[in-house]
């Protein structure tokens, strides 16, 4: 009887839910302005991009930190405006590892 | 002396959608054939700022917009040459008398269905190449499993298959120090992947009246001009499964006195390929002479 239970059970939890997410975002390094690169560095959207990779820059009192890629992927898209002022860790963009 | 040129799919709405003025005849009669109000459409897909148009929607829509800016060009303004880019190229044959615009835009209505659907039974896409040239695009396209769909101009090449090759091929492009920009396109235009679009597409051709052009196309496929009338049925056809070669085209012009070209649109895509290939060429035409 317990044993054909835990059977049961075990059919029912054998295979669980699995999701794989292929999407990440890159956080800002630290607090500052958001500066995108050129155009002829770095496209927002649509990029291939490897790890290390700077996407951007956060300008904070004359000094300039590199957003870099932790992620290797498609840009997919930029999620703060030129100019905007940012908190540590806020998303900047949205890469896809598809 | 100069060329006319017209550009592909990849037009954002709102740029379309300015070439595309309330009210004129050619929208209207657009109309009857297509069964919806253009401009409508292009209007409401480019509520969203730097949207694309979905293939159905796009190629009539740039046909008629470049169409509409041929016909306002000032008296005088003579091209000796006419070139389109994929569905461009549809425009130029309008626009160089081999094509009536009715008969053009019943094509144009076929092929860009036949490429949606075509384009949502593989899970395709397409990216461009910047940086690389032909030759190097193409040793990494045979590595990683995708074809060479548009070779642009120098250093700009579009790759097209399926998402994990493409995937692959943007590695090899990164570690060849080149970049990879993902294109919003629905499918892998000009290649194999849209064989099943060419049936009913060569039916729609045959129901078609073509004439030799009176000003000389030159062919995505081949990237010289041909007059003869079963030659541009077949050529149109293999066209959407095969490289458009719009570099060789702008340099084979080039060759043949081409100084001047002028893009009818919609937007100033074609511009700046012929742009960066005189360019190029024109650098090369000075260090010979030099």
């Amino acid at each position: 009887m317990l044993d054909s239970a835990i059977a049961a059970h075990e059919t029912v939890f054998a295979v669980p839910e699995t999701t794989t997410m292929l999407e990440r975002v890159v956080v800002a390094p630290c607090a500052g302005r958001f500066a995108p690169l050129s155009p002829e560095d770095f496209s927002s959207e649509g990029e291939w991009v490897e790890p290390g990779q700077a996407l951007a820059e956060i300008v904070k009192g004359g000094k300039r930190e590199p957003v870099r890629s932790p992620f290797r992927g498609w840009v997919m898209g930029m999620l703060a405006l030129p100019g905007q002022p940012v908190h540590q860790g806020e998303a900047l963009f949205w890469v896809s590892g598809r | 002396m100069k060329a006319g040129l017209w550009p592909g799919q990849g037009i954002p709405a709102r740029t379309v959608l300015e070439g595309l003025p309330a009210g004129h005849s050619l929208i209207r009669g657009a109309r009857e054939i297509l069964g919806y109000d253009l401009r409508r459409r292009v209007e409401i897909a480019g509520r969203r700022k730097g949207a694309l148009l979905p293939t159905a929607l796009a190629q009539p829509a740039i046909f008629i917009a470049g169409l509409i800016s041929w016909d306002e060009r000032p008296a005088g303004n003579d091209c000796a040459f006419l070139a389109g880019h994929s569905v461009g190229e549809y425009t130029a044959l309008v626009a160089g008398g081999a094509l009536t615009l009715e008969d053009a835009l019943r094509i144009v209505k076929v092929r860009a269905d036949a490429m949606e659907a075509a384009s949502k039974s593989a899970g395709t896409g397409m990216a461009a190449v910047l940086g690389l040239g032909l030759e190097r695009v193409s040793d990494i396209a045979d590595r990683a499993g995708v074809s060479v769909a548009n070779d642009n101009a120098p250093g700009q090449v579009v790759i097209a298959g399926g998402e994990a090759a493409l995937t692959e091929a943007a590695t090899l492009v990164r570690a060849a120090r080149g970049r990879s920009i993902l294109l919003e396109t629905a499918g892998a235009f000009h290649t194999e992947v849209m064989a099943s679009a060419e049936a009913p597409l060569r039916a729609a051709l045959a129901d078609a009246h073509i004439q030799p052009p009176a000003i000389p196309v030159v062919w995505n496929l081949t990237a010289r001009p041909y007059a003869d009338v079963e030659a541009i049925r077949d050529l149109l056809g293999r066209q959407l499964t095969a490289r458009v070669r719009f570099r060789e085209s702008l340099e084979w012009m080039w060759a043949e006195g081409v100084r001047e070209f002028e893009d009818f649109g919609p937007g100033q895509v074609a511009a700046g390929m012929a742009a960066r290939t005189f360019k190029q060429l024109e650098s090369s035409e000075v260090a010979v002479n030099a």
